[in-house]
């Protein structure tokens, strides 16, 4: 597995439409360029606001990953391994689990 | 590649041959874009070149339709004919040819919880058709997720299918063209369903 050494790819995913725009949460996962099996992805967690999630689970190809101020962090090859994955969601504090989607942005 | 004759071309594009369906991309489907009524109809209907091209491969992989080509006349200008009749019946509202790469750009400062209000008839018709697309494009993510992030390298961000291949650890680039033509299909299919 490997990344295209000159092109730039990000997956979004979001929240499933929900009423109340405080559950509403993005997460942009970017592939380095190059990437090989070992090298980090990272998944820039916000609000509908955009700002950062400060802390709380980020749910996804059947891993369950820390956010930490606003990252969260996996090997390519945990994605490679969970990308017949569906269910994602992300647990913040004080706030109910809200599962979300891959979108095409 | 440069003694390969016609039929040499339509048995490698027959047998899913990358380089043969690059070929494709640049004699016919880049060629025909020099027309600047398809070129404008391309940005009516949303339609990518990409999208030209897996609907081309599901015509003459998928549906065989290659076994039709006799050898009168260039492959490429036969080709070109599909093209054109892709292009001219794409029409999203009856067919539900779409690009989600055409589509997404419009969209980039929003998220889908939120749009702004259309101010004119385009703009209604593009959050529209951006809104469908989202629907269909959730039922093929709930379907199969490597079916999604096929579409979306191929589409969006413009990766071969060998690139393809190697990113998401794919057998081989002849399946990931397979797994990209039905995604194709699977949009084009569940377009009229959301879009009713």
């Amino acid at each position: 597995m490997k990344t295209p050494a000159d092109k730039n790819v990000k997956f979004t995913f979001v929240s499933i439409l929900r009423n109340d725009s405080r559950l509403s949460w993005r997460a942009v996962l970017s592939f380095p360029q190059g990437a090989t099996a070992e090298t980090s992805l990272s998944f820039d967690v916000q609000n509908l606001d955009g700002n950062r999630v400060e802390s709380g689970i980020l749910e996804i190809f059947g891993l369950k990953l820390p956010v930490e101020k606003g990252q969260a962090v996996l090997n390519y090859s945990q994605f490679i391994l969970g990308k017949h994955e569906t269910p994602i969601s992300l647990i913040r504090p004080n706030l109910p689990k809200v599962p979300g989607e891959l979108t095409f942005q | 590649m440069n003694n390969e004759t016609d039929r040499d071309w339509a048995d490698k594009l027959a047998q899913g041959d990358p380089s043969a369906w690059d070929k494709v991309y640049q004699k016919v489907v880049v060629a025909e874009l020099k027309s600047p009524k398809i070129r404008q109809m391309l940005l009516k209907y949303s339609l990518s070149e990409h999208d030209l091209v897996g609907m081309l491969f599901e015509e003459m992989v998928g549906r065989q339709k290659i076994s039709l080509y006799r050898g009168e006349g260039s492959l490429a200008m036969w080709l070109r004919k599909y093209i054109r009749g892709f292009v001219f019946s794409s029409d999203p509202r009856k067919h539900g040819e779409l690009s989600i790469e055409g589509i997404a750009s419009l969209n980039e400062d929003s998220n889908q919880t939120s749009f702004d209000i259309p101010i004119d008839d385009n703009r209604v018709f593009r959050n529209e058709v951006w809104a469908i697309t989202h629907r269909c494009f959730r039922e093929l993510w709930a379907e199969d997720p490597e079916r999604a992030y096929i579409l979306l390298l191929k589409t969006r961000f413009f990766l071969t299918s060998e690139e393809v291949k190697e990113f998401l650890d794919v057998s081989t680039s002849a399946n990931v063209d397979q797994i990209f033509s039905r995604s194709v299909k699977f949009m084009r299919a569940a377009w009229p369903e959301k879009g009713a």
